[in-house]
């Protein structure tokens, strides 16, 4: 299993090196060189999975995994069926024409490194998502595509726009991958595994268990969130801020079906309630009716692409909420025609937007002429997605309708092919707008430059993907068989027979594809005056868009809530930070052992051996410490602070606990010093008057640590109430480690990972104190060189 | 505190500390002592040399690099350790230990992967001190 591994760590790899390389790359002018080389990472990647498909057919799903946090089912696993297969051939065959396609439209003043470094890494990531067997596995492959996407929106970071979109779709996605993550925990929680293979044979646990619905809802808000399903699917057009290669690539193609992947991946699992066709497709038909509603007001080509994406993204969520046999066939060959044909259209906008400076239909228009070439793609792109005959959409788009007619758990009998055929008019509106507005309608205005088609290297991309959407619709059974099938038959848990064909007699579905393009034609031809009406709409209730709720809500209301928050507990004054903590930990303590019952036995007091010079070290200790609050001089303070330390330390030596004592000793040398170093800085005596209820307070929370940890620590004495760890430790020091010190085998074996980060913070410490001792001197610095007036 | 005294006190007893730091880092596995401890006393010792003679001996703002570059290192031997025992033992800080027979001396010694991680430890922790206090002391 080799070579699944090459798939999914051969893309990091090489955003590595080129990470690696970026200080010789940057200096060189390499031209088109790094996009010919890039290439071949997705090609390696599409060759390798190819190789895996002749396997589906014949054995069962393929697992391959690493452990990685044993104790918790952890581990890095990887699963190689039908539907991991069709869209890791969707992600790196996409992924190479995109590369080839950015190769041309990438200009020379790009910072091409940081282009294909990104591009690269949300490859890896994306196919360890497709890939994984393990939901922990998942979630952080996928919380890598969230980010890698945030880099890639925000490529050019100089545009305002970019920033905005960029840190949009960070924030709606990654709020929904918290919420995906705490429903694997709560999935967790019912098939105690996180292993897909698992948790797809169990069903039925599943659906009876009643943590099913939260565990679902919060899954789903991951997905929805990710797949720009209503009311989250506000980034996606923001989003198009990014380069039309990853417009293309990851905004259209390959990362938002990710929350449809995960969809279809656990659906053998999740679907088949009501509950499920409510949520899952409910969700995804208002989403299609929405994004073909918005859709067709949209000028921007980008944007009206955007938004027919969330509008099938919605159908394709739709048909996976249905759950039946056939509908999970749909979705499989809908995900195939879709990524095909809204890719060209993506790169044909790309061309577009290259050629006439603008990509807007008040510029652009009447192009048929001046880009031949981009016309076609456009038109078998647009005609595909329409859902007309002779291409692929025109195949899915029956499956869809057919599928509508058999939804289980319908509410009201012929409602939901209502809805369907109403929004597809929506998505035949829009196809049309594209096709004709820009390529028959003269543009009312004229466009920056005088438009051209692109050469060879920027338009061999979307030929390759239009001859694609005329073979999925002129020969389906090409991929049906050796693809489609496994792909649906992971979806469904059932062995799949695809039957694709234009032509399948007169019969419900092509009905309401008759009606659906007379309708659709009426549409268009009102176009103008319904944009119009829609725009008197956006303008009298703006609040009606999920928009509103982030701009106002979100970014207005949020950040100043948090900021109250923090202005709180983050009061800059150290006594503050110690009493909070203090008095949490006392009354955590306090709450944890009355909840366990603990009372404090006299008896067994009674009987502890106390000697006479514990005694005294204690009576000693008493008095440091009163001394250490009456001093009025700072220096004396600290001195006698550090006299409790060597007395508690010559406790510990009292008491034969060597270490301890000796690590105690050297601690409090050292402090005294550095403190006495730090108190250079702050006057010699303490000045402050407190006032009288910061002192009550002061005294209660000192008060409260003094009697709760006595009580604990009597009350720990006590052996009954817990047992000890001491004896393992004890037993098996010399064994397991080799050392006969305890408390050393302790610190280095048996809790080094607590050691490990004891240190980190010890660093991040010192780094600390080194930049506010910095800034302090830049502060200096700065207020010497302004003249005082 | 720069009395005669105490500069010749402290002539005699830095190395004696430092020396016996090192002793206590060795011996850690077995008997009391260990990277933290042999740390805190590395840097007493040091810190006792900067309160004798200041910045006169040594130019401490211009070791103060050294001094960074001691307890990064010390992280990276750290979680090199750590990485090792990802490599040879199956996960992250898996120790592993030897009882190596000495030639000339007779005798059995204990060889640790831990002592390794403990040096990483002693090295932050002498780093972080001294460190800290240069910074400190820089200021005056």
């Amino acid at each position: 299993m080799t070579s699944i591994l090459t798939i999914v760590f051969f893309p990091f790899v090489a955003s590595l090196l080129i990470l690696a390389l970026s200080p010789v790359l940057n200096k060189v002018n390499m031209g088109k060189k790094l996009g010919t080389v890039v290439a071949f990472v997705p090609f390696i990647c599409l060759s390798f999975i190819l190789s895996l498909l002749p396997q589906l057919k014949t054995g069962p799903p393929a697992t391959f995994h690493i452990p990685w946090v044993k104790s918790y089912g952890i581990e890095l696993s990887f699963l190689v069926d039908g539907l991991s297969v069709l869209f890791g051939i969707l992600i790196s065959g996409i992924g190479l024409l995109v590369v080839i396609y950015s190769i041309w439209y990438l200009s020379e003043k790009e910072d091409k490194v940081k282009f294909y470094l990104y591009l690269m890494m949300f490859m890896g990531a994306m196919l360890g998502v497709v890939f994984s067997n393990n939901l922990f596995g998942m979630f952080t492959f996928w919380e890598l595509t969230s980010i890698s996407s945030f880099l890639l929106i925000g490529f050019w970071y100089h545009k305002e726009e970019s920033r905005y979109g960029a840190m949009k779709a960070l924030v709606i996605t990654g709020l929904g991958g918290i919420a995906m993550l705490a429903g694997f925990i709560v999935l967790y929680q019912i098939t105690d595994t996180f292993d897909v293979t698992k948790i797809l044979t169990m069903g039925d646990v599943i659906k009876s268990s009643h943590l099913y619905v939260p565990a679902l809802i919060l899954i789903f808000l991951g997905c929805a969130t990710k797949s720009a399903q209503f009311p989250f699917h506000i980034w996606l057009p923001n989003a198009m801020e990014a380069p039309t290669p990853v417009s293309a690539y990851l905004h259209s193609a390959t990362m938002v079906k990710a929350g449809i992947f995960l969809v279809a991946r656990l659906s053998p699992a999740f679907s088949g309630t009501a509950f499920w066709t409510g949520l899952v497709g409910g969700i995804g038909l208002i989403t299609m009716l929405v994004g073909g509603v918005m859709a067709i007001k949209q000028t921007d080509l980008k944007a009206l692409l955007a938004y027919s994406t969330i509008s099938q993204l919605g159908m394709i969520m739709a048909m996976l909420g249905f759950g039946t046999q056939y509908s999970g066939e749909a979705a499989i060959v809908h995900i195939m025609n879709h990524a095909a044909f809204k890719a060209a259209l993506f790169m044909i906008v790309g061309i577009i937007d290259h050629g006439c400076g603008t990509r807007d239909l008040t510029y652009v228009g009447n192009l048929r002429k001046e880009m031949p070439h981009s016309f076609k793609i456009a038109f078998i792109g647009c005609l595909s997605m329409a859902g007309l005959p002779i291409f692929g959409g025109f195949i899915s788009k029956e499956m869809f309708y057919e599928s509508t007619l058999h939804v289980p758990f319908a509410p009201i009998p012929y409602l939901i092919p209502t809805v369907a055929v109403f929004a597809s008019l929506f998505t035949f509106a829009y196809s049309f707008k594209f096709l004709i507005w820009g390529f028959f309608y003269k543009a009312p205005e004229h466009p920056p430059h005088h438009p051209h088609e692109a050469p060879v290297l920027g338009l061999f991309s979307p030929v390759f993907l239009a001859l694609m959407v005329v073979l999925l619709g002129l020969a389906p059974s090409l991929f049906s068989h050796s693809l489609l099938e496994p792909a649906a038959m992971a979806v469904t848990g059932k062995t799949a027979e695809l039957h694709l064909a234009l032509w399948h007699g007169v019969n419900t579905p092509l009905v309401m594809s008759f009606f659906t393009v007379i309708l659709g034609v009426v549409l268009f031809m009102r176009l103008k005056k319904i944009n119009l009406f829609q725009e008197g709409i956006s303008n009298a209730v703006p609040w009606l868009s999920p928009n509103f709720v982030y701009n106002k809500g979100f970014l207005e209301g949020v950040p100043p809530l948090t900021q109250r928050c923090l202005w709180w507990f983050q009061s800059g004054y150290l006594r503050h930070y110690l009493m909070a903590i203090f008095s949490f930990l006392m009354i955590s303590t306090l709450y944890f052992s009355l909840s366990k019952g603990w009372v404090l036995r006299l008896d067994t007091l009674l009987k502890t051996e106390v000697t006479l010079a514990q005694v005294a070290t204690l009576v000693l200790l008493a008095c440091a410490a009163l001394a250490t609050i009456l001093f009025k001089n700072r220096i004396s303070a600290i001195l006698s602070l550090g006299m409790t330390g060597f007395l508690v330390a010559f406790l510990y030596v009292l008491m034969g606990a060597p270490d301890l004592a000796l690590t105690q000793y050297l601690v409090e040398a050292v402090s005294v010093i550095l403190i006495l170093l730090v108190f250079y800085f702050v006057p010699p005596y303490f000045e402050e008057k407190p006032t009288k209820n910061t002192k009550a307070m002061n005294i209660a929370v000192s008060v409260l640590v003094g009697v709760v940890m006595t009580f604990y620590m009597l009350m720990v004495m006590d052996s009954h109430l817990v047992s000890s760890i001491a004896s393992y430790y004890l037993e098996t020091s010399e064994k397991l480690a080799g050392g006969r010190n305890v408390v050393n085998v302790v610190i280095v074996d048996y809790r080094g990972f607590d050691t490990m980060f004891e240190i980190c913070v010890f660093s991040i410490a010192i780094l600390g104190i080194y930049a506010m001792l910095r800034l302090k001197k830049k502060a200096k610095a700065v207020q010497e060189e302004v003249p005082v007036k | 505190m720069n009395s005669l005294i105490f500069r010749s006190i402290i002539k005699i007893v830095s190395p004696i500390l430092m020396l016996f730091s090192v002793y206590l880092l060795l011996r850690g596995h077995q008997l009391p002592g260990g990277g933290f401890i042999a740390g805190l006393m590395t840097s007493a010792g040091l810190v006792l040399i900067y309160l004798a003679y200041g910045c006169e001996r040594f130019d401490w703002r211009h070791r103060s690099r050294f001094f960074y570059f001691l307890f990064t290192s010390g992280l990276t031997i750290s979680f090199l350790t750590g990485l090792a025992g990802l490599f040879w033992g199956g996960f992250f800080l898996k120790s592993g230990f030897a009882h190596v027979h000495m030639p000339l001396i007779n005798e059995d010694w204990e060889f640790a992967s831990a002592a390794v991680f403990d040096f990483g430890v002693y090295l932050v922790v002498c780093g972080v001190c001294v460190s800290l206090m240069t910074m400190l002391g820089e200021e005056e």
